[in-house]
């Protein structure tokens, strides 16, 4: 299992694909706390996860579905003894039905004591910016929307939105 | 795979046992395991005889009584799947009575070390009553614990017994023979 923490200072070798750590934005500025996020991509849009939460990448793991639950939950897992819930984060981020294909990738994340994994199309490239690069969301995002969306970053021509995985969390354990 | 059929016997319920006997069935997308002492047999479901009253697909005649029989689809939230075509009938102990429940199939009946059934992830434990998750072997991925009468509910199994009952006096004036 790809474990994306150990890039900190290399080129991760696979982080679903090159994972290799790009500085961008005004991350040099000495007083800006770095911020190091893990981009995945959910159909034609990207999203962006804090790599100190991410425990890795998983692949071509069989999801057990779990009746009547609800549309973000595609079911749970096995990973190494441990059972996880798999989560669809379609019908959270962009309000969509549930379309997670067995060919994407499964982030494995933990948080507050929760684990479980984010199931997107693709992980992509580990990026380094600056908090001071984060732009807040844009009034015309939804509201249920945007309270899991810590803001958006720009990286060349990608518009990447930094998930609020405590608001996230917060809210799959509401319902 | 299933090497068995017909009337289970009923294990002694004790505290805590260190293994558990499970009913592997599946229903739909859903593969779940039900303690063999929460069942009492399992049956063909081309014995449940159709009735057309009722919110229940028909019965069983069983042991001198009728039994309802319903669909375990609607209670696992799978819209469409009615009727009894093939597949079994899940004969499961209700504080009421026997209610049969209607599944795609009966894939095996394996015995797991308590230890082996884990407890859901918290995202996942207030979704439905399930009691846990398992592995067994030759199914892939896990199965879910359950014990058919909390799926079904009390209040449910009431009706469905209710129903069944009314069939029965309704069956006393029928031609002799009708249901057998």
């Amino acid at each position: 299992m790809l474990n994306p923490s150990d890039s900190s200072t290399e080129p991760a070798t696979d982080p679903a694909s090159r994972g290799e750590v790009r500085r961008s934005g005004s991350a040099s500025e000495p007083s800006a706390e770095p911020l190091r996020i893990m981009a995945f991509s959910l159909d034609d849009e990207w999203y962006g996860l804090e790599i100190h939460h991410i425990r890795g990448i998983e692949r071509d793991r069989e999801i057990t579905p779990v009746p009547q639950s609800p549309s973000w939950l595609a079911g749970v897992f096995n990973l190494h003894g441990l059972i996880l819930p798999a989560i669809d984060p379609r019908p959270l981020l962009r309000g969509s039905a549930p379309g997670w294909s067995p060919d994407g990738v499964m982030i494995i994340f933990q948080f507050d004591g929760h684990q479980a994994a984010l199931l997107a199309d693709g992980a992509d490239e580990i990026y380094e910016l600056s908090t001071a690069s984060l732009e807040p969301q844009l009034p015309t995002v939804e509201p249920r929307t945007a309270r899991l969306i810590r803001g958006s970053v720009r990286v060349r021509d990608r518009l990447i939105g930094v998930v609020d995985l405590e608001a996230m969390v917060d809210l799959l354990l509401k319902g | 795979m299933l090497g068995w059929w017909g009337e289970m016997v009923a294990t002694e319920r004790a505290a805590l046992p260190p293994s558990v006997r499970l009913l592997i069935v599946r229903c739909g997308r859903y593969r779940l395991a039900f303690p063999s002492d929460e069942v009492r047999g399992l049956v063909s479901a081309g014995e449940v005889v159709p009735v057309e009253v009722g919110s229940f697909e028909g019965v069983l005649w069983r042991e001198g009584g009728l039994i309802p029989a319903t669909s375990l689809a609607p209670v696992l939230g799978l819209g469409g799947v009615k009727g009894i075509g093939g597949g079994h009938g899940v004969l499961a102990r209700t504080d009421v009575g026997l209610v049969c429940l209607l599944v795609d199939e009966a894939l095996d009946l394996v015995e797991v070390a308590r230890e082996q059934i884990r407890d859901l992830p918290p995202l996942v434990v207030r979704v439905m009553r399930l009691e846990g998750l398992t592995s067994v072997a030759d199914v892939e991925g896990l199965v879910l614990v359950a014990v058919p009468a909390l799926l079904l509910g009390a209040k449910r199994a009431a009706e469905l017994i209710a129903a069944a009952e009314r069939v029965a006096t309704g069956a006393s004036t029928a031609p002799p023979g009708w249901l057998q």
